[in-house]
């Protein structure tokens, strides 16, 4: 009788293309703490003047087209720090789960768990807030604001918190 | 985000460094003998990351050598006082 096996990665060269190129020891220097920490803070100012942006576009009425053009030319340092960022956490949270072994595994699930309890309390906050618009608390920009902050909390947060509390990164010729 | 387990499960010490050293393999070499990640191979090292049972099997065979050879579930003595430990020695510790 064939007894199920624990799935394992597989083989090098049936590994996907992100899998393999993630893997590149180009991609090494990204990887210490220090470089970890500064591309998630180059990300979060790219993504700050992006939201900056579109905010402002969807605010403005009859916005110009230079602001238009603008904010469609944040997008350009927010995918290169975006892509910054994942490499620089070796793409944990990319990858396909096949592509990764059982510590990353570990590492990547840990890191959505606490991510998304972080990300369920600013979405309670997110409700308060709207009832709160609903009564006349809060203004409608403060509103979208928070809701932005929210977003990225949902979409960013495991990356980034993998990217500040990752070990520095170990010799590997020793 | 060390892969450490929660903080209640009692711990497993290994011998993966002492091995590794004393054969002059480098991380990268056992991680890919392994398939798995270098920096996995120092989460071990450290006590960091528990292998599966299935991992720690494939690093015995890797060795060559009993799964008690390389896991424990109490600290290992050093490797020099098992090698160079007289009886006489081994009398006056019991």
């Amino acid at each position: 009788m064939n007894h199920p096996s624990t799935p394992t990665r597989p083989p090098n060269g049936s590994r996907g293309y992100l899998a393999r190129l993630f893997a590149d020891p180009r991609f090494d220097s990204l990887q210490r703490r220090t470089e970890r920490r500064r591309a998630s803070l180059v990300q979060l100012v790219a993504t700050g003047l992006l939201f900056a942006g579109v905010g402002a576009a969807i605010a403005w009425p009859q916005a110009p087209l230079w602001l238009v053009a603008l904010t469609t030319l944040l997008f350009l340092p927010f995918v290169v720090a975006t892509g910054r960022l994942n490499a620089s956490i070796g793409g944990v949270t990319e990858l396909r789960t096949r592509d990764l072994d059982e510590a990353q595994r570990h590492v990547r699930d840990r890191a959505y768990r606490r991510a998304y309890f972080a990300a369920g309390i600013a979405s309670v906050a997110f409700m308060t807030a709207t009832f709160g618009y609903a009564v006349g608390w809060f203004t409608g920009g403060a509103l979208l604001a928070l809701g932005a902050v929210v977003f990225f909390i949902w979409l960013g947060a495991p990356v980034h918190l993998l990217a500040w509390t990752l070990p520095d990164l170990e010799d590997e010729t020793v | 985000v060390s892969p450490r387990g929660p903080s209640d499960e009692p711990p497993i010490y290994n011998r993966i460094a002492v091995l590794r050293a004393e054969r002059g393999i480098s991380r990268r070499d056992l991680a890919n003998a392994l398939d798995v990640h270098y920096q996995t191979v120092g989460y071990l090292e450290r006590g960091d990351y528990h292998p599966s049972l299935g991992l720690a099997m494939r690093l015995c065979r890797f060795f060559d050598l009993p799964i008690e050879a390389v896991f424990s579930d109490r600290p290992f003595e050093p490797m020099s006082a098992r090698l160079y430990a007289t009886p006489a020695h081994d009398q006056e510790e019991r």
